[in-house]
């Protein structure tokens, strides 16, 4: 009873993430503009590593522990590349070559 | 833990050193891949060029290999539930079907290493070929590394030797998915995104 039960929940988290595969593949078909695209992708990739990680993973069981070990560098990575990305798009973009302060020299 | 959690509960019941030891190594894993996929978004948001170096990957091949990589974890999973419950003889084959899909992976892989290779795209030609070779190379050493753990596991089912130590089959299942779940992210971070 347990093993049919596990199995098949295996079984039906295997077709889920097939057909998101497909989905994946099949985005750049669909011709979005590029931030609609891009969220589309990460959109779909979130909730296949979210069934991964919960179906597969058992992380839905683990205990407080485990979530905290797991979570933290999830949250430490997201904080960077938030507070990075517009440092780093600013100074490509608006701080050109020529009006960047003079290093010196 | 309700009457339908324990149905779907496949892992051991405790939080055993093991778990708790694999659990930390994936923490660590974590923090190597986030650092190098921040860098690698990091820098995609001011080289736009890199869309039309993106454009050179074979689409077809890394999708045809993130199918692949499902169906392998899939088959751990299946094997993480028959060593569990001591059904010895499925255990052995999909251990093995896990592995030849694994080898296959990296068939995949060399296959477009070489055709990269052939078109002059090397790790030194760009930063985005350096990227796309560190990425995919450290993921492929993963695969690699998991390949060896899993068939010492169908090493010890074929000789009848796996029943004392049927939950490292669980604990490499765990692996396995994290590497999967990797690759979840790398596909389209590396060929599909504008």
């Amino acid at each position: 009873m347990q093993a049919k039960a596990g199995s098949s929940n295996h079984t039906m988290i295997y077709g889920l993430l097939v057909v998101l595969a497909i989905v994946t593949v099949a985005l750049p078909f669909l011709h979005l503009d590029k931030i609609a695209h891009n969220v589309a992708l990460f959109s779909v990739a979130a909730f296949m590593a979210a069934l991964v990680g919960l179906q597969y993973m058992n992380l839905k069981m683990e205990g407080p522990l485990v979530l905290w070990l797991v979570g933290i560098p999830f949250v430490l990575f997201a904080v960077l590349v938030v507070i990075l990305i517009p440092e780093f798009v600013w100074h490509h973009t608006i701080l050109t070559p020529s009006t960047a302060p003079p290093t010196g020299h | 833990m309700s009457h339908s959690e324990e149905v779907y509960y496949s892992g051991p019941v405790g939080l055993t050193p093991g778990r708790l030891g694999l659990w930390a190594l994936i923490a660590s894993e974590i923090v190597l891949f986030a650092g190098l996929l921040g860098s690698y978004l990091l820098l995609k948001t001011v080289r736009p060029d890199w869309v039309t170096q993106a454009a050179h990957l074979n689409i077809w091949a890394g999708a045809l290999n993130s199918l692949i990589l499902l169906s392998s974890n899939f088959f751990m999973m299946k094997a993480s539930t028959a060593a569990e419950e001591s059904r010895n003889e499925d255990t052995k084959r999909f251990l093995a079907l896990t592995i030849l899909l694994g080898l296959a992976f990296l068939g995949v892989k060399a296959f477009e290493y070489s055709a990269e290779f052939h078109h002059g795209f090397f790790p030194s030609t760009s930063s985005f070929w350096s990227f796309y070779f560190l990425l995919t190379g450290v993921h492929g050493l993963h695969i690699i590394g998991g390949l060896v753990a899993i068939s010492l596991l169908l090493f010890k089912a074929l000789s009848n030797t796996l029943e004392p130590m049927k939950g490292r089959v669980f604990l490499t299942g765990l692996y396995w998915s994290f590497v999967e779940l990797v690759w979840i992210f790398l596909f389209p971070l590396l060929y599909l995104m504008k």
